[in-house]
């Protein structure tokens, strides 16, 4: 700690000493007593302590007081005062810190507090101790510098004043004034001292100073009150003064009396302010150049043009040089780029100027900006060319021609046009520069889009604004914008409307150059864009008038109906076009000057007369029927068109002529197939019909001629009985064949057919014929052996001959005549009209049979197909013959056409598609009577009567049949016994299960099982669909019991 | 009445507890509680019972306790508890307003400077626990059943308010 012990004074009030004792001097203090008894200040006066602790046994109340004794009492009232007692309550503490004690210790204490609160005191009166020593050295200190500043304040030259701050800065009482201060403002300091600074100067606050005052003193930042005019009404002069802060918080001002500078000085600067006036007011720059190069002067134009306006200097060395040296005056006109990279132009002038003795010390340069001059000017020029240009380029060219002299014009590195559609609120098409086709090119891809997009945004915007938009700024650009040139994300667009009839019919824009868009550059701009539309728009009619020209005249000359221009009234042909050459024969040349009623064109006067009625008429003549006459006297049919109209002032004809004879024969046509087609409608609804009644009557038959054969078996030995049979079984045949000819003309009745020379046939019919015809018939035949063969079932055919033939006999029955037939093959290409129309093109063999007879009478042409319809006496025909013919021949695919006229006779043609199947002979079909066998068969058949009737036959024949009347009863059957059958006769139509469900149900047990299907008239199997199912056998009702008979013998035998 | 005669009791008792009670033993005679101490305030009697307690479980405790520091915490909790009771006691003179106050003030904090310089002894190992204890028994029988039972009879004389 210190050096020195530190004296403790304790003062015990009541109580022993010893603890503290013990206590403190261990830790070295030195140690007095007193009592309250005692005369304590006199004996502390004596010893001055470092401290006192005063030490209560009892309440605190007796210490308290001495503390508040001691800190009254001379020379003691320093040293601090600790006190010790026990239980205080906290009244105690506080009268204590009150009387001023130091330190209060309770009781109990721990004897480290003591010595650390004890210390603690002490330093705080040693660090007092200190302090007052560092104090009394300061203040001796700081008197010495008040007197070296009070003799400085006296002696300086200048004013100075000092003044302190009252009223919170708001106002300033002067504290000093030194000898030089009285002085100048001629007051002594005695007059000063203690007034407020407006009452000293009452000048003070117009001057100025006085706010520079409450600055300085705010903000303690020292100011030069700039030199001004001090005026009150005492004394007055120009005062220079210099404002701050000391650090006692006073405020120093220290000033001259410039009042005699100052007057010179505006003298001087009067007439040069005069001077400068003038040369300011000058527009044009002026500078003198010294002889060494340097600016003597230069006025503020100049400074505009040079100092910050040329982004390189003029090089004006040569003709300063020249100047100097010839001393003769020189003009020139230089463009040069400014600060801001815009052209400017200036027109400069050097002219010399000598000194006495001649020799030329300085230049005199004046320089004239005529940028805006010149850019009209030019603009004139660019006019003239784009004029020139419009003669020279197509529109399409032309605009993009002018938006590159555009791009010049506006010294930008792009221009482009865009189009707005009419009535679409939207940008059209676009075109560029050159410039800018480069600049897309280059920045390629997206960013070319963005590009592309980017400009047509900005149209855009123009074309909504009808405004013109100019952007000077920096903007975010579409990426990869920035490598165009001058790439600092600089850019600038400047975009105007053409707008005509108050829409925008374009928009022209320029954009990226290196300095901003003025209101110039949009006046120049909008004259431009007016220009370029107007010769765009100019040039586009122009072409458009040329083209349409060219158009109308090619239409005319590729129409394919004849036009022809005449004179009105004379019928003077003007012109014609090819088709009219065409059409009537008559070459233009031939045509042209004649008129045209000497041509001949009309079959009909009444034409030329309906023509030439038109103009009185007015109203245009539109698709008039007549007939036209060719070069070559051939009659054909027209529609023409006519209207009058003006050309070149003379009235004169167009007439537009339509060759519409084909269109007439294909109507005929047409009408000629709808009566077929209606035809072959009705023979099918009546096919259908009789095919049903058809079915139906077989299976009765079937019925009546197998019992009749039955019976026959039954009877061999009655012979009378045989004979009745015979005739039923006749009766039957005849039947069945009746019954089949209807299926023929329904085309129900499935044949097979076989390749078949049809001459054969033919000629075995007119065997026939020769045979049975009556003499008065003569028969001839054109057969042609060149031909190929027909699909077609051999008896069909025949039928069809003869059936044809009849009715020829019938026809020529009372008066004779010439039956012919032949025979021939004929192509039928596509198209031909002259041929039967429901047929396909193709190859056909066409057999004709003519009579000489009466004909068909009108009425009845149209009926002759249909069945039961007949001319004849009952008894004569079935009035099946044509029926059958027309259901044999279509069924094979061919026609059947009539030619009748009435007294001379009928035509029938009939056509036979060929086939180009191999030629192979008809299959020999025929055989003694059929074998019979032992076998076990199944017959099933839901028609008792029939099942019973085969039952028999077959029996008879020696087979065992087991008969079934339904699918089910017979699958069970062959179920129960599977091997025990041989073969199964199957009926196709059944309630409950069909013939063919009950042919797979039995393959399915036995696959290897011949089974033969019996069908009536149905259509719900065909022979290939029963053989695919596995069908071996397949008759159609009615059949002959022999036909089955040797089926089945073919099966069993190949089975073994 | 009741009270002046155990007060009287009370000062029969003392010659012959001291008498019994040797200095040189170490183990000294445990004060026994008894009605006779009581001054005839419930509140008052209630802290002197425990503050005997606390003196006997001293004795116990300052003679078997190898802990020294455990045994300085004792007697601190002991100055803690006079504290607390003086302070008690002191507000029921202020209460009804006991003649004797300064004075009785005055020998509280006597009394806690002399156990201060008990303590500290004891701690700077100048003094014994016997002292201690001593003092401590000194201090119950002189200034409780003598200087206490004064406010009692103050109080049960009727000298300010009923009770």
């Amino acid at each position: 700690m210190t050096g020195a012990a530190q004296s403790v004074f304790i003062i015990s009030v009541g109580g022993e000493t010893g603890l503290l004792t013990e206590i403190l001097s261990a830790e070295g203090f030195r140690l007095s007593y007193a009592d309250p008894g005692d005369d304590i200040e006199a004996l502390i006066q004596h010893s001055s302590p470092d401290l006192v602790l005063v030490d209560v046994e009892g309440s605190a109340g007796q210490g308290i007081d001495i503390c508040r004794s001691l800190k009254k009492a001379e020379g003691v009232g320093l040293i601090p005062v600790v006190l010790t007692a026990p239980l205080p309550d906290l009244q105690d503490k506080e009268d204590a810190f009150r009387a001023g004690c130091s330190d209060f210790i309770t009781k109990p204490f721990a004897p480290a507090e003591v010595i650390v609160r004890i210390r603690n005191g002490l330093m705080i009166r040693n660090n007092m101790k200190l302090l007052e020593e560092v104090l009394d050295a300061q203040t001796e200190q700081l008197k010495q510098s008040e007197t070296r500043f009070r003799d400085i304040f006296t002696r300086l030259s200048i004013g100075a004043v000092i003044f302190q701050a009252v009223e919170g800065g708001s106002d300033f009482m002067l504290v000093d004034f030194n000898p030089a201060a009285e002085q100048m403002e001629k007051i002594s300091k005695e007059e000063v001292i203690g007034r407020r600074v407006a009452e000293v100067f009452p000048g003070i606050a117009d001057f100025g100073l006085l706010s520079s005052l409450k600055r300085v003193w705010r903000t303690g930042i020292p100011e030069n009150h700039p030199t001004g005019f001090y005026r009150d009404e005492r004394i007055q002069g120009w005062r220079a003064n210099h404002v701050f802060k000391l650090f006692t918080g006073e405020v120093i001002t220290v000033y001259r009396d410039v009042t005699e500078e100052k007057v010179a000085e505006r003298e001087v600067a009067k007439s040069r302010d005069f001077l400068q006036g003038v040369i300011d007011g000058v527009r044009d720059g002026l500078r003198v150049i010294n002889s060494d190069g340097s600016v003597a002067y230069e006025n503020r134009a100049a400074l505009d043009a040079f100092s910050h306006a040329p982004a390189v200097p003029f090089d004006d060395s040569p003709m300063l040089e020249d100047v100097f040296n010839k001393g003769q005056a020189l003009i020139a006109e230089q463009a040069v780029r400014d600060a801001g990279g815009r052209k400017r132009i200036f027109e400069r002038s050097f002219s010399p100027v000598p000194d006495e003795s001649g020799t030329i010390v300085q230049v005199i340069e004046l320089s004239r900006d005529v940028t805006a001059r010149k850019q009209w000017q030019t603009l004139k020029e660019a006019q003239m060319r784009l004029t020139g240009l419009t003669l020279e380029y197509p529109s399409k060219q032309l605009l993009q021609v002018f938006l590159d002299e555009i791009e010049d014009q506006m010294d930008s590195p792009m221009a482009f046009f865009h189009f707005f559609r009419k009535g679409q609120p939207m940008v059209g098409h676009a075109v560029w520069s050159a410039g800018t086709v480069k600049h897309i090119r280059r920045i390629q891809g997206d960013a070319g889009n963005a590009f592309v997009e980017f400009a047509a945004g900005w149209a855009w915007e123009c074309a909504c604004q009808k405004q013109p938009v100019v952007y000077n700024g920096t903007g975010v650009l579409p990426e990869g914008m920035g490598s165009g040139e001058g790439a600092t994300g600089l850019i600038r667009l400047l975009v105007v409307p053409v707008v005509r009839n108050d829409r925008v019919e374009g928009t022209l824009g320029v954009g990226y150059r290196g300095h901003d868009y003025t209101e110039t550059d949009v006046k120049i701009m909008q004259a431009l864009g007016d220009m370029a539309w107007d010769s765009y728009s100019r040039k586009q009619a122009e072409e458009a008038r040329h083209s349409s020209e060219e158009r109308l005249s090619r239409m005319v000359l590729s129409s394919p109906d004849a036009i022809c221009l005449m004179g009105f009234p004379d019928g003077c042909i003007l012109d014609v076009n090819p088709s009219f050459e065409a059409m009537f024969g008559h070459t233009r040349g031939a045509a042209l000057g004649m008129d045209c009623r000497e041509l001949g064109l009309w079959e009909s006067t009444g034409m030329v007369q309906r023509l030439f009625e038109l103009p009185e008429k007015g109203r245009p003549v539109r698709d008039l029927e007549a007939n036209a006459r060719r070069a070559s006297g051939e009659v054909f049919e027209v529609s023409v068109s006519a209207d009058a109209m003006a050309l070149e002032e003379d009235l004169c004809l167009v007439v537009t002529i339509r060759d519409i004879s084909e269109r007439k024969s294909a109507e005929k046509e047409k009408k000629a197939l709808e009566a077929q087609l209606q035809q072959s409608r009705r023979l099918e609804a009546v096919g259908t019909m009789a095919g049903g009644i058809a079915h139906d009557f077989n299976n009765i038959l079937s019925a009546i001629v197998g019992y009749a054969q039955l019976a026959m078996t039954g009877v061999r030995g009655d012979r009378e009985t045989c004979d009745r049979l015979e005739q039923i079984l006749a009766a039957g045949d005849r039947a069945k064949d009746l019954v089949s000819q209807i299926l023929l003309f329904c085309r129900q009745e499935t044949r097979e057919l076989k390749p078949l020379r049809v001459q054969i046939i033919v000629k075995e019919a007119i065997k026939f014929l020769r045979s049975s015809l009556p003499s008065t018939i003569r028969i001839r035949q054109h057969i042609s052996e060149e031909t190929g063969m027909v699909m077609a079932d051999p008896t069909q055919v025949h039928q069809v001959v003869m059936n044809i033939c009849t009715n020829a006999y019938h026809a020529m029955k009372s008066g004779g005549g010439v039956l012919d037939l032949s025979l021939k093959q004929v192509e039928l290409p596509p198209g031909d009209v002259s041929k039967p129309v429901l047929l396909k093109p193709g190859t056909y063999l066409e057999l004709t049979i003519s009579d000489t007879g009466a004909g068909i009478p009108e009425r009845v042409r149209d009926r002759i197909f249909e069945p039961y319809y007949t001319t004849r006496e009952k008894g004569e025909g079935s009035g099946l013959g044509l029926a059958v013919v027309h259901g044999i021949v279509t069924g094979l695919g061919g026609e059947v056409v009539v030619e009748t006229e009435t007294g001379r006779g009928t035509c029938f043609r009939v056509y036979l598609p060929v086939t180009h199947g191999s030629d192979r002979s008809p299959a020999e079909r025929r055989g003694g009577e059929p074998a019979g066998g032992s076998e076990h068969l199944l017959f099933v058949d839901d028609e008792e009567t029939l099942t019973e009737m085969h039952r028999k036959l077959l029996s008879y024949a020696g087979y065992r049949v087991t008969a079934a009347t339904d699918g089910r009863e017979a699958l069970a059957l062959f179920k129960k016994r599977p091997e025990a059958f041989d073969l199964v006769i199957t009926d196709m139509t059944m309630p409950e299960m069909t013939g063919d469900v009950l042919a797979e149900r039995i393959r399915e047990i036995r696959p290897e099982i011949p089974i033969i299907l019996v069908t009536g008239y149905n259509e719900q199997i065909t022979p290939a669909q029963a053989e695919a199912k596995g069908i071996r056998g397949y008759f159609e009702k009615p059949f002959l019991q022999r036909e089955l008979a040797l089926k089945i013998r073919e099966l069993l035998d190949k089975e073994r | 009445m009741l009270h002046s005669l155990f007060y009287r009791i009370s000062g029969l008792l003392v010659p012959e507890r001291s008498g019994g009670d040797s200095r040189e033993t170490d183990m000294h005679q445990k004060i026994n509680w008894t009605d006779s101490y009581k001054i005839g305030i419930d509140e008052i009697d209630l802290q002197h019972e425990y503050f005997v307690l606390m003196i006997n479980r001293l004795m116990d405790e300052l003679h078997d306790s190898g802990n020294r520091a455990y045994r300085q915490r004792l007697l601190e909790e002991l100055s803690l508890y006079a504290a607390f009771h003086f302070t008690s006691e002191e507000n029921l003179m202020i209460k009804f307003g006991f003649p004797g106050f300064d004075d009785h003030r005055d020998r509280h904090r006597r009394l806690l400077s002399r156990l201060n310089e008990r303590m500290n002894y004891y701690i700077l190992s100048r003094e014994t626990e016997g002292a201690v204890v001593d003092f401590l028994v000194e201090w119950f029988v002189k200034h409780t059943l003598d200087r206490d039972s004064l406010f009692g009879a103050f109080i049960n004389h009727g000298g300010g308010m009923k009770k």
